[in-house]
């Protein structure tokens, strides 16, 4: 259901603060704008039956509409998590209930009423001279081409040259990143090539996403800038608007819509204004550019073009390449645009009237690799538009063909690299082999050597980042946030014991941090130590069932660490799992690991240092993820 | 005593492999950290880029012929 382009749309929106929400949907053309865009159809039945309802709508009661098989239960979900992403819906005490100006909004959208003036105020007298539709799309087909041969002209001047975009809308291109200015020329990036391949209304709504992120910059308030592209999207074509009830900040907007081709003004400070296709289209599937020229290929009739634009469009949309296993391309277009975009990755030979044919060569792929595009963006565009020909055969492309140009990329880059850390001496084979599966299950596994007993990670706080963080304050009072476990409890759980160090021992030391006092813990106070050293099971990792573990670990952290089939080795389960001896562990292993200045290996001392502060910063700010890893040193340790 | 050790991991042919060891050699030792097989080597984080380069150079002196009548046709 969701295109790329309402995609792009729905992700921008959802970066907004709450506040931005509510101001947007005082707009009635915008709550109905994103209603009939953004939703899901199962999300569009709960808003159309909560719409008029005055009171909230228990959880329970929806659950008897859905289902209670998976698929349902999935597209419920998804609807749900879309809505309040959006900040439709409200959750309070077990029920849902929609926002109050979405609402009423949608309320006036739907039924009429009010003079909130959001869908655009018409003209009252009609223009002297009428502009037609035609001219229209002519008029908008011109500007956002100019944009596109824009971005691809950048990379092959002879084409380019023959229209010219303002200022502002090259420095937009910049801004996006689409294209990058070397020196004078500006060069087609990889987000360019990809902006090139999309749908013309999924392009628009890339351009105007970067728009709006410009915009905030240039104090432009985002809501009304917003608020004006979904009313625009409501305004029907062939109608003139006036200028006079829109904010400030939105006829400034009209200058560089009109430079992209969204809206036409016959003169920079006309009091009227004309949306165009590209407009109109904003906030639904039609297609934006029917009479384009940019997609306009010779596989079908010229002249059958006028009589079914959006049928031939569809066709024109793709199939006009064919790619032989010689690497010879023949491409049915007399579109310039076309032309350059296959010139980005291909040797031109000969231009006929209706046909184009090239040559893949390597010296062609490897310009294209190195203006950031790549063999897997050369290798969709062909697939995508391949000639109707080429689609009986599976598959579409010559597999030589298609093999080759990866090959090709693939020869520019010798090694592959990861940045990591290499764990060596782990200690027995059945410690290995658990650490390993730890790893991989944890998602950090890159490689494991295991004939030299070795592995490598990739980033530690890979998973953790994305995880919730717990934090008991500012995070940078950070001394206080982790503590050693000092009581007689812990103590005489773990006496006896070779392995754990005592605590006394270690005792609390002014020069090291971990010695700090306890008082402003986030976490909590052990509820007591096993006195029995044997723990039956190995789930005490797993904090739903024994209310003893480690309570830094969040119930709702995302994954089980029993899952991965990693067990807790014996030696460890003995001594129960327990905040204390956590810290111990945590503590004893910084002091030998980590911070010890006799270490052999001059060449990773600053690494490995580097590691212990992050283990400990870990620590301090209740990552839980990176503590987890702790745990798994503490395991090697342990078993040593 | 387990130990981490930072830094990249590279994976390569055994013949670029090779290379990378020579390029080593010529720069005092100084990028490789640890030696693990014939395709995988760990170098040091801040050489990652200097040994991309370095890479790029040799294998234009050494592969180029190669290419040239592979390109014939």
């Amino acid at each position: 259901m969701a295109s790329t382009a309402s995609q792009r749309a729905l992700d921008y929106l959802e970066g907004l603060p709450g506040t931005t929400f509510t101001k947007l949907y005082q707009q009635p053309s915008t709550a109905l704008a994103i209603f009939r865009r953004m939703l899901p159809h199962l999300a569009k039945t709960i808003v159309m039956a909560m719409l008029y309802m005055p009171e909230p709508f228990a959880m329970s009661s929806l659950d008897t509409w859905i289902k209670p098989d998976a698929d349902s239960l999935g597209a419920r979900d998804r609807a749900i998590s879309i809505l309040q992403r959006l900040r439709i819906l409200e959750e309070e005490a077990r029920a849902y209930k929609l926002s109050a100006p979405f609402a009423r909004s949608l309320r006036l959208a739907l039924t009429g009423g009010g003079n909130h003036r959001s869908f655009g105020v018409p003209c009252s007298t009609p223009d002297e001279k009428p502009v037609s539709v035609d001219y229209l799309d002519t008029f908008a087909r011109k500007q956002w081409e100019a944009i596109l041969y824009y971005v691809v002209g950048s990379a092959n001047t002879e084409l380019a040259a023959a229209e010219d975009i303002s200022a502002g809308t090259k420095s937009l291109l910049q801004k996006g990143n689409f294209v990058t200015i070397r020196g004078r020329v500006a060069n087609i990036t990889d987000t360019g090539f990809t902006f090139l391949l999309q749908e013309v209304n999924a392009q628009i709504w890339t351009l105007l996403i970067v728009y709006l992120e410009v915009s905030s910059e240039l104090q432009m308030d985002p809501v009304d800038v917003l608020s004006f592209l979904f009313t625009l999207g409501s305004l029907e074509l062939g109608t003139s608007y006036a200028t006079t009830n829109l904010t400030p900040t939105q006829q400034q907007m009209l200058d560089d819509l009109t430079d992209f081709g969204l809206v036409y003004r016959r003169t920079p400070d006309s009091t009227r204004y004309y949306p165009t296709r590209l407009a109109t289209t904003l906030t639904s599937d039609a297609p934006a550019l029917p009479n384009s020229s940019l997609t306009s290929t010779t596989t079908t009739d010229p002249t059958s073009q006028d009589a079914a634009p959006t049928i031939s469009q569809q066709q024109n949309e793709k199939g006009y390449i064919i790619v032989e296993t010689n690497y010879r391309l023949y491409a049915y277009t007399n579109s310039p645009l076309l032309i350059s975009i296959l010139s980005l990755f291909s040797n031109l030979q000969t231009r006929y009237p209706n046909l184009v044919t090239a040559k893949i060569t390597k010296a062609s792929v490897l310009s294209a690799i190195n203006t950031g595009i790549s063999s897997q963006q050369i290798i969709a565009y062909l697939t995508t538009h391949a000639h109707p020909v080429l689609r009986h055969s599976t598959p579409i492309l010559p597999p030589t063909v298609v093999d080759q140009i990866r090959l090709w990329q693939i020869e520019g880059e010798r090694m592959t690299a990861w940045k990591g850390f290499l764990i060596k001496d782990v200690g027995s084979q059945a410690d290995y082999d658990k650490a390993v599966s730890y790893a991989e299950a944890l998602g950090v596994l890159r490689k494991e050597f295991r004939a030299k007993g070795w592995f490598f990670v990739t980033r530690m706080d890979q998973i953790g980042d994305q995880l919730p963080q717990h934090r008991s304050g500012s995070g940078e009072e950070a001394e206080e946030g982790y503590q050693v476990e000092t009581d007689a409890d812990g103590h005489t759980a773990s006496s006896g014991d070779a392995i754990l160090p005592d605590p006394h021992i270690n005792g609390p030391d002014p020069t090291e941090p971990v010695a700090s006092p306890r008082p402003t813990s986030p976490i909590p106070e052990p509820v007591g130590p096993h006195e029995d050293a044997e723990v039956p099971t190995p789930t005490p990792l797993d904090p739903g069932t024994d209310s003893d573990t480690d309570s830094s670990i969040p119930s709702n952290s995302g994954f089980n660490l029993t899952d991965g089939g990693f067990e807790i080795p014996v030696p460890y389960q003995a001594y129960g799992w327990h905040n204390g001896h956590f810290y111990y562990a945590i503590e004893r292993l910084f002091r030998d690991e980590f911070s010890s200045s006799e270490d052999d290996s001059d060449s990773g001392e600053d690494t490995v240092n580097e590691y212990g502060e992050r283990m400990l910063d870990a620590f301090r700010h209740d990552r839980a993820f990176e503590r987890h890893m702790m745990l798994m040193n503490f395991v090697m340790l342990l078993t040593e | 005593m387990p130990r981490a050790v930072g830094g990249v991991l590279v994976e390569c042919d055994p013949s670029i492999k090779a290379i990378i060891s020579r390029i080593n050699d010529q720069h005092n030792h100084d990028i490789i950290i640890e030696d693990i097989d014939d395709e995988h080597v760990l170098i040091k984080k801040d050489k990652h880029e200097e040994l991309k380069a370095l890479l790029k150079d040799a294998l234009r002196d050494t592969v180029k012929e190669a290419e040239e009548t592979s390109e014939s046709e």
